[in-house]
C-alpha cells in the first residue's frame, strides 16, 4: 500500500461566494478547500443516502444518452491499459444515466462489483438545472469553466496530468487525492500516449501495490507527493499540469469539476507540438538535440517577447503576439507543410 | 478503413469502362446533386421491393446494361454522378467521444477488391510522404455529398409520400417501327398533384428544400429526348459499321 506522507494544505472558511480563484491559480500549489460546496443540493442529498444522491441526479437528467466506461470485476475499479498495453481493460458503452445509476445501485453491497464510470460528463445539456442548485459561479471570476460530472462506484482515476487548472468538488462519497508536481513525470512511469484511459497517459505504477523493483524511481515520487482524503462538500484545487491520482473510496461516488486556463481558445494543445517534437527531434544526434534545446528555450520557453523584440513590429510574424488571425495562418501553414 | 500506412501505394483508375462496372442503365443519385444531374440525365425514383423505400436514379440508357454516356474510356457528360466518381471508396462510421457523448464520425473506407483499385495506374491516393493527395481531398468531398444526400433523400421521400406526390411512370421509347424499349419500375413526381398542393404544404416542402427537388426531377425529363437522340446516333453508327 502506498504511503505518501506529504499532505495537501487545507484552507478553511471558503464558500462559493468568496472562492479565492485568483489566489489559487497564481499560487500554483494544490489546496483542499474544506466544505466549499457543503450547501450543494447533491452534497446534502448524498449525506442522507446514496439513494437520495441518485434521485437528485435523476431529477436533473435530460434523458440524453451518455457514455461511460464499464469494466469487469477483475479490473477492481481501475480503468487501465490492457495486459499488453495496446488496448484498454474497460469498454466504452452508451446508455441512459438512470440505467447506469440502476446498475451501480444494484451492486452497492457487492464486494467485487463491475466498474461503472461516467467520466467528465458535461453538466450542461445532460443535467440542465443542476448548476442552479449546485452553484459555483466561476464566470463571476471571469473564468469560463463549464462543469463536468464524474459518477461511479469504487473507481480509480490513475495518476495523470491535465493541461488546465482543475477545481474538483467532491459531492458524494469519500475520495483520496494523491498529487505530484509536474517534474515528477520522470518518476511516475507514464504509459503509452494512445490509447489511454481518460484521454491522458497514466502512470503504469499500481499505486495499491507498487512494484518498486520494476519502477524504482517511484520512491522519489512518493517522497514528493501530497495527499488528502476528502469528504462530500470538500473541493481540491489541482494546479495545471500537476499529476493526480484520484480514488473513489465509497460504494457510490460523484465529483463535479471545473477546468480552466488563462490561455485563449485559439492556442491549441501542446500535445500536437509534443508529437511533432518526438517525431522530428528525439532521434537526432545528442549534440543537435542540445542545440535545439537552446533554440526552443530562446523561441518558446523564455519570455514571450524575446525573439521578436529587436525586430520591427511588422516583421515579427509568429515571433510577435499571436492573435486569432495569426493562429489561423499558422494552422494553414502547418497543414500545408505536413501534407506531403 | 483507409489509412496512409496500409494503403500507402494505393492508386485509383479514374477512366471509365465496362470493366469498372460503368456499363449500367441507371445509377443511384441524391437530391443533393439533382441540380447538376438534371442538366445531363433524366432523374426517376425507384422503390426497393424489400424495404418499400424510394431512392433516386439517373437514367444512363434504355437497357439494364447500357450506358449511352460511355465511350472509349470516357464519360461524355459535364457531370458524373457522385456514386460513380467515388470509385472504391465508401463512408463508414467510427464512434468518437465528444464531451461525454458517443458520436458517429464519418470515416473513409476502401474496397480493395474494387476493379478501379491499382498499385501502378491511376490517381495516387496519398502523397509520397503520406499526406492526402488532391484526389483524396476531392473524394472526401464527394463522399460527404453522398452522406448528406442519403439523409436528405430519406426525409424528401417521406415528405413526398405524405403528400402522395409519387406516381409510377412507364417509359416507352420508340426508336423505329421495329425497335423500342420499355423501362419499367420507374416513378416520378405527380405534376398534377404538385400543382394542386395548398399553400401550407408548398411552404413546408419549400422550407425543407424539397420543392426545388421536385421541380428539378420534372425538369430532368427533357433529357429523355437527349438520351433517345444518343441512342439513335449509336444505332446509326452500329448500322454503318456493320454495313462496311
Amino acid at each position: 500500500m502506498l504511503q505518501v506522507a506529504g499532505k495537501i494544505r487545507v484552507l478553511e472558511g471558503y464558500r462559493p461566494e468568496n472562492l479565492p480563484l485568483q489566489e489559487l491559480s497564481s499560487s500554483g500549489e494544490p489546496a483542499v478547500l474544506k466544505g466549499l460546496v457543503d450547501e450543494w443540493e447533491l452534497v446534502r442529498a448524498g449525506r442522507n443516502s446514496d439513494q437520495h444522491a441518485m434521485d437528485c441526479l435523476r431529477s436533473h437528467y435530460s434523458g440524453r444518452p451518455i457514455r461511460y466506461s464499464y469494466g469487469e470485476p477483475q479490473i477492481a475499479g481501475r480503468p487501465f491499459y490492457s495486459e499488453d498495453f495496446t488496448q484498454l481493460n474497460c469498454i466504452v458503452r452508451q446508455a441512459r444515466l438512470d440505467e447506469v445509476l440502476d446498475e451501480i445501485h444494484g451492486h452497492l453491497r457487492d464486494e467485487r462489483p463491475p466498474t461503472y464510470y461516467v467520466a467528465s460528463l458535461l453538466v450542461d445539456g445532460h443535467l440542465p438545472g443542476f448548476k442552479e442548485r449546485n452553484v459555483l459561479d466561476l464566470a463571476a471570476h471571469g473564468v469560463n469553466a463549464p462543469p463536468s460530472i464524474w459518477i461511479g462506484n469504487r473507481t480509480i482515476a490513475s495518476c495523470h496530468y491535465d493541461a488546465p487548472n482543475n477545481l474538483a468538488c467532491c459531492a458524494v462519497g469519500r475520495r483520496r487525492f494523491t498529487l505530484f508536481p509536474p517534474e515528477q513525470i520522470f518518476n511516475l512511469y507514464p504509459g503509452p500516449l494512445e490509447p489511454s484511459p481518460g484521454g491522458q497517459a497514466v502512470s503504469v505504477v499500481d499505486f495499491a501495490n507498487p512494484d518498486l523493483e520494476k519502477y524504482p524511481r517511484f520512491r522519489e515520487a512518493i517522497a514528493a507527493g501530497q495527499m488528502a482524503e476528502v469528504e462530500p462538500g470538500d473541493a481540491v484545487f489541482i494546479p495545471a499540469m500537476w499529476w493526480h491520482h484520484v480514488e473513489g473510496l465509497s460504494a457510490f461516488n460523484t465529483l463535479v469539476n471545473y477546468w480552466w486556463s488563462p490561455t485563449p481558445e485559439f492556442i491549441p494543445t501542446p500535445m500536437n507540438a509534443l508529437y511533432e517534437l518526438i517525431w522530428s527531434l528525439r532521434d537526432r544526434p545528442e549534440r543537435e538535440k542540445r542545440a535545439w534545446k537552446d533554440v526552443i528555450e530562446y523561441y518558446v520557453l523564455g519570455p514571450a517577447g524575446r525573439a521578436g523584440e529587436h525586430l520591427p513590429e511588422q516583421a515579427r510574424g509568429v515571433l510577435g503576439a499571436i492573435d486569432e488571425t495569426l493562429a489561423r495562418q499558422i494552422r494553414a501553414m502547418l497543414l500545408n507543410k505536413l501534407n506531403r | 478503413m483507409l489509412n496512409n500506412v496500409t494503403h500507402r501505394d494505393l492508386r485509383v483508375i479514374t477512366r471509365y469502362g465496362a470493366q469498372f462496372g460503368d456499363e449500367v442503365g441507371t445509377v443511384l443519385t441524391f437530391p443533393t446533386e439533382y441540380a447538376d444531374v438534371q442538366r445531363e440525365y433524366p432523374i426517376f425514383f425507384r422503390k426497393d421491393p424489400a424495404s418499400g423505400e424510394y431512392h433516386s436514379v439517373a437514367l444512363l440508357g434504355f437497357a439494364k446494361n447500357e450506358n449511352l454516356f460511355l465511350q472509349q474510356g470516357r464519360w461524355l457528360a459535364d457531370y458524373v454522378p457522385g456514386i460513380v466518381v467515388r470509385g472504391p471508396f465508401l463512408i463508414g462510421f467510427q464512434e468518437r467521444d465528444v464531451g461525454g457523448e458517443l458520436r458517429q464520425e464519418p470515416m473513409i473506407h476502401v474496397d480493395m477488391d474494387h476493379p478501379r483499385v491499382s498499385q501502378t495506374e491511376g490517381e495516387p491516393v496519398f502523397l509520397p510522404k503520406g499526406g492526402n493527395s488532391p484526389y483524396l481531398d476531392h473524394i472526401a468531398l464527394v463522399l460527404r455529398g453522398i452522406h448528406a444526400g442519403l439523409e436528405m433523400s430519406k426525409a424528401m421521400f417521406a415528405a413526398f409520400s405524405a403528400l402522395d406526390l409519387i406516381e409510377p411512370v412507364s417509359l416507352d421509347v420508340k426508336l423505329s417501327a421495329e425497335e423500342g424499349y420499355n423501362v419499367v419500375g420507374l416513378h416520378t413526381v405527380d405534376q398534377r398533384k404538385l400543382a394542386a398542393l395548398d399553400g401550407a404544404s408548398l411552404e413546408r416542402l419549400n422550407r425543407a428544400g424539397f420543392l426545388q427537388g421536385a421541380f428539378l426531377v420534372i425538369a430532368s425529363m427533357g433529357n429523355v429526348k437527349k438520351l433517345m437522340a444518343m441512342k439513335q446516333r449509336k444505332r446509326a453508327a452500329q448500322v454503318s459499321a456493320t454495313a462496311r
